[in-house]
C-alpha cells in the first residue's frame, strides 16, 4: 500500500475547510429531530421528583404510603432503593466525580443539601397524578443552618455539609471535618524571587457568580427496564457511554445489560455530562415494570442541575517597568456545590497559562456549599481564574503606558514554554492571535466618546481520550459513519468532512449517525473540546482501515500484490506501470463488487486519542457605558482564536461566537439570586438573564490556524477557549470607559450605578 | 415556574355582554385572559388556579385604534405590536408607541395586549412564589426584611407592600392623561389613568381599580398632548425581554427652549406609576439647560426611601429625569 493512502496532509485539502450544509440541519429546522423528551413508548408512565424545599436539612423519615395509595401511582423511589456506594473518583469530562456523592446527588440520603435536592420520585399514569402523589409524600425534615458563600463556608464556625469531610491535599491531614474538600497547589520556580525582580506588583481580589450553562433543552429521559434485567435508556446527554457507566454503577447492573441511546441534544455546554434523572427513571421502571419518562421543568434545571462554580480569587502579578512579567501568584476558592469536585484544579492550571513565566504559584480550594453540585461548563474553572489574571495584566499595562496587546506579546506563551501545571507547549497560537488582534481593523478603529476598549486572552488545554468509530460501506458506494460522541456543535458535519478527505470521496456520500452504546466500543463523552479532534482521529483511522481493505480487494481482483495498489482520489489504482494496466476501481465499483469478491467493507477504529492541541484565543471588545443609567452596551466584539485547522469553518465561528455571548452574559447580567433561606429566587430565563440576540452585536471572528502536529489535518479543539476571555475583556473595556475597575461580576446596571456612586462619594468628601 | 397548568374550562364569549354574563356566573372562579402573558405565568406557577377562564381576545369591540376627533381610542385587546406600529399613535403620541416597543420581546408584544400590560400583577418574587404576604392576603412582607432581596422594589409609597408597577405603557398613559374605559355591571365607566392604578394604601390585594366582574374595554387618550415633545426610556438589566428597573415617560409643550407645560411619570419605583410632580412644577416656564437639569435631578427622587438593595434606583430616577429634560433642548 502506497503512502498516499493516508490521505493528504500537506495543507491542500479538498473537503476539510469547506462549509457544506450540516447533515442534521433539515431535521432540526423542520422539527423532525428527536430530542430528549420526544420519545414515547406504549404503557409509558410519567416520573416526577419531589425536591427539598430547604437548603440544608436532615431527613429523619420519608412516608410514601399516602402517595402509593393514590390510584394511578405505580411506584415510589427514595434513598432506600439505592445502595450506598463507597468513595470512588471517576472522570467526568475534565472534572472528577465520586460515586459516593453521585448516588447522594441523585437521591438525598442523610441530608438534603440544597434547595431542589431530590428526596423521592414517583411514577404514575399521568403528570397530574404524579404531581398529586408528590404532594402526599411526607418528609420529616430537621432544618439546619445553611451556607452559600464560599468564604463563609471555609470559616471554622460554618455549618458543616458533610460531617466526615476531611480536607485532602494538606499535610498533616486535619483531624476535624470542614467544608474544604481539597487543597491543590501548582508551583513553578520561586515566586518570592520573582516578585523581588518586579518594579510593579498588583494584587487584587475578584469574585464571580455561579452561572448556569443555560442549554435550551431541559434534561429528559425515558427508561425501559425489562423483567430479565435488561434495560434501555434514551436521554439527552453529551456522553451516553458515561451515562451507561454511572447508571449501571448506581443500579448494580452489568453495563452490557444497559443500552443507552443519546437523543439529539439541545445544548449542553458541559452540563449534560452527569446524571440526574436517568438512574431514577431506571429505578422507577425497574420497580413498576413499565417504561418511565422524566423531564425537568426549567425551574428544576436551575435549582438542581449544575452551574459553573461561583468563586473568590485573589491574584498577584509582578512586572518590570519594561513590561516583563516576573511572577504570578493566585489563591482560588471555588464553590463545588453540595458535593466536592469543583473545577478548581483546571482553574489553577489555566490561571497563568497564557504567559511564559519563570515563577508561578497557584493554590486552589474546593469548597462545598448549600447549592446544586457544580457541573462542567465550557472550559470549567478557567474563566474565573483567568478573569482575575487578565484584569491585572490590563492594569499593569495601563500603569506603564504600554499597549495591552504589546504587553501580552512580550510575555506570551509559545512553543517551548513550560506551563506551571507541567507540560512544555508544542506549537501553540497565542502569539499569532495577538498579532492578528494588533493588525485587526477593530483594534485600529478609534473609539467614540464614552466608550472603552478591552482586550484579554484565554487558554484551554483540551483533551483527547477513548474513542471509537465505524464506517460501513453500502452496496451503492455510500457510507454510514457511526460515531459515539453526541453532536452538540456540528461535529457530524466535521467528522464526515474528515472521512471524505481521507477516503477521497464526496462528503455527500457519507451519512453520519451517533451510535448507541451497544453499536460501538466505549467512547468518552463530548466534552473537553475533544470531538472534532478525537472522534475525527478515530474516523480518519477507520477510513484508513477501509482504504486498506479496499486496496487489498483491488489487488485480489487484479491479481497483483497489495503493495502495487494505491488509493488516490477515491479510487484504487495500480501503483505505476510496473503494477500492470488496469482501469481504476472506484469506491462505488468496489462496493458493487463486494459480495462477489470477498464480502463487505467495514472500517473501524478504536483509539485513545493523545496529543490534543492546547488552544489560545484573544478577544477585543468595545463597550459603551452610560454613566447615568449604569447600562453597559457591547458595541463591537471580535474573537480571534487558533483552531489548528478549521474543519468546518462555520461551526468553528459558531463556537467562537457562542462562547463570547455566554461570556457577555457572565460578565454583565447572569447571577443566582437566593433568599435568606437559601431558596433560589430567579429559576427561569426571564429573571436569570442570559443575553438574547438583541443584547449583542454580530460577533466578528478570525480563525488562526497553527496546526496541531498530532492530528492528520492539524485540528485543535475550539469549543471551550472562547468563553475564557470575555469577562476580563469586558471589565477591561469598562475600566477604559469609566476609569473604574470592576472586580466583582456581574457588571449589571444596579452594580455599575452603585460603583459610580461609591466612586463619587470620596471625591465630594 | 413549572411547565404544567391546572385543568380549567375555557370560555370564548362572542360579545362583551356574554363575557360580562360569564364573569357574573362564575364569580371568584372566573379569570379574564386576553394575550395570556401574565395569566399563564400565574397558572403555571400554580398560585392561581381559576376554574373558568374567559378569553376576551376575540371580541371585536375590544380591538382597534380609532381617531374620534377629541381623543384616540385603543381597544383593550389591541396588541402591543399593533400599538408600536400604529401610524396614528406615532403621529400623536410617540411616547406611547415608544413605550409599547420596549415591552418584553417581539414575540410577547405580538400576543400581549395593552389591557394586559396595564393590568398585570406585581412582579415581586416573594409574592409570585406564593409566600403568604400582605398582597396575597397574609400578614407579612417578605421583600422588606433585613436580608431580603429587594433590588427591584419600591422607593416610594410603601404601605406594608414594596412591590412596584411593572408596566412600561402605564407611565406613558399617565403622562398623556389617558382615561380607562371599564365595563362594570353592564355599564361603561371612565376612570382617569392615575386613578386606575391603586397603591397598597388603598387596596393591597390589587394593582388597579378592576374588581371582580369588571372588564377593561378601552383606553382613551385625549389630544391634550398630541404632537407634544416626548421622551421615553426604560432601564433594565437586559436590553430585551426584561422588566424595567426604572422607566420614565415625559410629554411637554415647549416654545423654543422654554417649557410651557410638562407631565412626567416613572415606573418601577412605586406600586403605581409615579408622577414627578415636583419636576413638572419646577420646569414649567423655565428654559431647558444644564441648570434646569441639575434642579430636576435634585427634586426627582425627593422623598425616596431606599430598601437594602435598591439604592441604585435613586440616582437612576434622578438621572432619567435630567435626561428627559435634556431631550427638550
Amino acid at each position: 500500500m502506497a503512502a498516499n493512502s493516508h490521505g493528504k496532509t500537506n495543507g491542500s485539502t479538498r473537503w476539510v475547510g469547506t462549509r457544506p450544509v450540516r447533515p442534521d440541519g433539515v431535521d432540526k429546522v423542520t422539527g423532525r429531530a428527536r430530542f430528549g423528551a420526544d420519545v414515547h413508548l406504549p404503557n409509558m408512565l410519567v416520573g416526577k421528583v419531589l425536591r427539598s424545599p430547604h437548603a440544608h436539612a436532615r431527613i429523619h423519615s420519608i412516608d410514601t404510603s399516602a402517595a402509593l395509595a393514590l390510584p394511578g401511582v405505580k411506584t415510589v423511589v427514595t434513598r432506600d432503593d439505592f445502595n450506598d456506594l463507597p468513595s470512588e473518583f471517576v472522570p467526568a469530562g475534565e472534572m472528577l466525580i465520586n460515586y459516593r456523592d453521585v448516588v447522594r446527588n441523585v437521591m438525598a440520603r442523610e441530608k438534603a443539601l440544597f434547595e431542589g435536592h431530590p428526596v423521592a420520585a414517583v411514577a404514575a399514569v399521568s403528570e397530574k397524578v404524579a404531581r398529586e402523589a408528590l404532594a402526599r409524600i411526607k418528609v420529616d425534615y430537621e432544618v439546619l443552618p445553611h451556607v452559600l458563600d464560599v468564604v463563609e463556608a471555609m470559616a471554622p464556625e460554618a455549618p458543616l455539609l458533610h460531617e466526615d469531610l476531611i480536607t485532602a491535599g494538606v499535610e498533616p491531614a486535619p483531624t476535624t471535618p470542614s467544608n474544604v474538600a481539597k487543597v491543590v497547589e501548582f508551583k513553578l520556580g520561586d515566586v518570592e524571587a520573582g516578585f523581588a525582580e518586579a518594579d510593579i506588583v498588583i494584587e487584587r481580589e475578584f469574585s464571580t457568580q455561579p452561572v448556569h450553562q443555560g442549554y435550551i433543552e431541559p434534561h429528559a429521559c425515558i427508561a425501559n427496564y425489562s423483567e430479565d434485567g435488561q434495560a434501555e435508556l434514551w436521554c439527552t446527554t453529551q456522553g451516553h457511554f458515561v451515562v451507561r457507566g454511572h447508571c449501571a454503577k448506581l443500579l448494580g447492573m452489568d453495563v452490557s445489560k444497559l443500552r443507552v441511546t443519546a437523543s439529539e441534544i439541545g445544548g449542553g455546554f458541559g452540563g449534560k455530562t452527569v446524571v440526574y434523572l436517568e438512574p431514577v427513571a431506571l429505578m422507577l421502571s425497574r420497580k413498576s415494570g413499565q417504561p418511565v419518562k422524566m423531564t425537568m421543568s426549567r425551574e428544576e434545571v436551575f435549582q438542581a442541575s449544575g452551574p459553573a462554580a461561583g468563586t473568590r480569587v485573589w491574584a498577584k502579578v509582578g512586572m518590570t517597568n519594561a513590561g516583563r512579567i516576573t511572577a504570578g501568584e493566585a489563591v482560588l476558592k471555588y464553590q463545588a456545590g453540595a458535593f466536592q469536585g469543583s473545577p478548581v484544579q483546571p482553574g489553577c492550571m489555566c490561571a497563568f497559562a497564557p504567559y511564559d513565566l519563570a515563577h508561578v504559584k497557584v493554590v486552589g480550594y474546593d469548597v462545598v456549599v448549600n447549592r446544586p453540585k457544580v457541573a462542567a461548563y465550557r472550559a470549567p474553572g478557567a474563566p474565573q481564574s483567568e478573569f482575575a489574571v487578565e484584569s491585572i495584566i490590563d492594569e499593569l499595562a495601563k500603569r506603564i503606558g504600554m499597549d495591552p496587546v504589546e504587553l501580552r506579546l512580550k510575555n506570551a506563551a509559545k512553543e517551548g514554554t513550560k506551563a506551571a501545571y507541567g507540560p512544555t507547549f508544542g506549537p501553540v497560537g497565542l502569539v499569532e492571535t495577538l498579532e492578528e488582534a494588533k493588525a485587526h481593523d477593530h483594534y485600529r478603529t478609534p473609539l467614540k466618546p464614552g466608550q472603552g476598549r478591552g482586550v484579554a486572552s484565554g487558554f484551554w488545554f483540551n483533551i483527547g481520550g477513548e474513542t471509537c468509530a465505524t464506517l460501513n460501506l453500502g452496496e451503492d458506494g455510500t457510507i454510514a459513519l457511526v460515531a459515539g460522541t453526541p453532536d452538540i456543535g456540528g461535529s457530524r458535519a466535521s467528522l464526515c468532512l474528515q472521512a471524505a478527505e481521507t477516503l477521497g470521496v464526496d462528503v455527500e456520500r457519507i451519512r453520519p449517525l451517533i451510535g448507541d452504546t451497544s453499536t460501538l466500543g466505549y467512547t468518552f463523552l463530548t466534552g473537553g473540546s475533544r470531538t472534532a479532534f478525537a472522534s475525527g482521529m478515530a474516523v480518519i483511522e477507520a477510513a484508513r482501515d477501509m482504504i486498506r481493505q479496499l486496496c487489498e480487494r483491488a489487488a485480489k481482483i487484479w491479481d497483483i500484490p497489495v503493495d502495487a495498489v494505491e488509493w488516490i482520489d477515491g479510487e484504487a489504482r495500480p501503483a505505476g506501470s510496473n503494477a500492470g494496466e488496469f482501469e481504476p476501481l472506484s469506491l462505488a465499483d468496489l462496493a458493487r463488487l463486494a459480495g462477489k469478491s470477498g464480502g463487505p467493507f467495514v472500517g473501524r477504529a478504536q483509539i485513545n486519542a493523545q496529543g490534543a492541541g492546547p488552544s489560545f484565543g484573544t478577544h477585543i471588545v468595545d463597550v459603551d457605558v452610560d454613566r447615568e443609567t449604569g447600562r453597559v452596551t457591547i458595541e463591537r466584539y471580535t474573537v480571534i482564536q487558533d483552531a489548528g485547522k478549521a474543519v468546518h469553518p462555520s461551526y468553528v465561528e459558531g463556537q467562537l461566537q457562542g462562547g463570547a455571548v455566554q461570556g457577555i452574559g457572565w460578565a454583565l447580567n447572569e447571577e443566582y439570586i437566593y433568599d435568606d433561606k437559601g431558596r433560589l429566587q430567579n429559576p427561569g430565563f426571564l429573571d436569570y438573564r442570559i443575553p438574547v440576540c438583541s443584547d449583542v452585536p454580530m460577533i466578528d471572528t478570525v480563525i488562526v490556524e497553527v496546526p496541531n502536529p498530532t492530528h492528520p489535518y492539524g485540528v485543535r479543539g475550539v469549543g471551550e477557549t472562547p468563553i475564557v476571555p470575555p469577562m476580563a475583556a469586558i471589565a477591561n473595556a469598562v475600566e477604559g470607559a469609566l476609569g473604574l475597575r470592576f472586580t466583582d461580576l456581574p457588571m449589571s446596571p444596579p452594580r455599575v450605578l452603585k460603583a459610580l456612586g461609591d466612586a463619587r462619594v470620596p471625591k465630594a468628601a | 415556574m413549572t411547565d404544567y397548568m391546572h385543568a380549567f374550562d375555557l370560555y370564548v364569549p362572542a360579545s362583551l355582554e356574554d363575557a360580562a354574563r360569564l364573569l357574573d356566573e362564575h364569580g371568584t372562579n372566573a379569570w379574564i385572559v386576553a394575550g395570556g402573558k401574565d395569566s399563564f405565568d400565574w397558572f403555571k406557577d400554580r398560585h392561581r388556579q381559576p376554574q373558568a377562564v374567559i378569553d376576551i381576545s376575540g371580541l371585536e369591540e375590544l380591538h382597534g385604534i380609532r381617531d374620534h376627533g377629541g381623543h384616540i381610542s385603543i381597544g383593550a385587546a389591541t396588541t402591543l405590536t399593533e400599538i408600536e406600529e400604529s401610524e396614528l399613535l406615532r403621529e400623536h403620541f410617540p411616547v406611547l408607541t415608544q413605550a409599547a416597543a420596549q415591552v418584553a420581546s417581539p414575540q410577547i408584544r405580538n400576543a400581549g395586549t395593552i389591557g394586559g400590560n396595564v393590568s398585570q400583577d406585581a412582579r415581586c418574587t416573594y409574592y409570585r412564589d406564593g409566600f403568604p404576604c400582605y398582597r396575597a392576603g397574609g400578614d407579612a412582607c417578605y421583600a422588606n426584611t433585613p436580608t431580603a432581596m429587594n433590588r427591584e422594589h419600591a422607593l416610594f409609597g410603601v404601605s406594608r407592600c414594596v412591590a412596584v408597577t411593572p408596566s412600561d405603557t402605564a407611565p406613558a398613559l399617565v403622562a398623556l392623561e389617558a382615561e380607562m374605559v371599564i365595563s362594570r355591571n353592564g355599564v361603561l365607566q371612565t376612570v382617569p389613568s392615575e386613578a386606575y392604578f391603586v397603591g397598597p394604601d388603598i387596596d393591597i390585594t390589587r394593582m388597579t381599580v378592576l374588581k371582580e366582574g369588571d372588564i377593561l374595554v378601552a383606553v382613551h387618550i385625549p389630544k391634550t398632548w398630541a404632537g407634544a415633545r416626548s421622551y421615553f426610556e426604560k432601564i433594565a438589566d437586559r436590553q430585551t425581554w426584561d422588566f424595567a428597573l426604572v422607566n420614565i415617560a415625559l410629554v411637554a409643550k415647549t416654545e423654543g427652549t422654554q417649557v410651557v407645560a410638562a407631565r412626567i411619570a416613572c415606573g418601577g419605583v412605586q406600586c403605581t406609576p409615579r408622577r414627578l410632580a415636583e419636576v413638572e412644577d419646577l420646569v414649567q416656564g423655565e428654559t431647558v439647560g444644564p441648570d434646569l437639569e441639575t434642579l430636576a435631578r435634585r427634586v426627582a427622587a425627593r422623598g425616596a426611601k431606599a430598601l437594602n438593595y435598591n439604592q441604585f434606583k435613586i440616582p437612576l430616577i434622578e438621572n432619567l429625569a435630567a435626561r428627559a429634560i435634556r431631550s427638550l433642548a
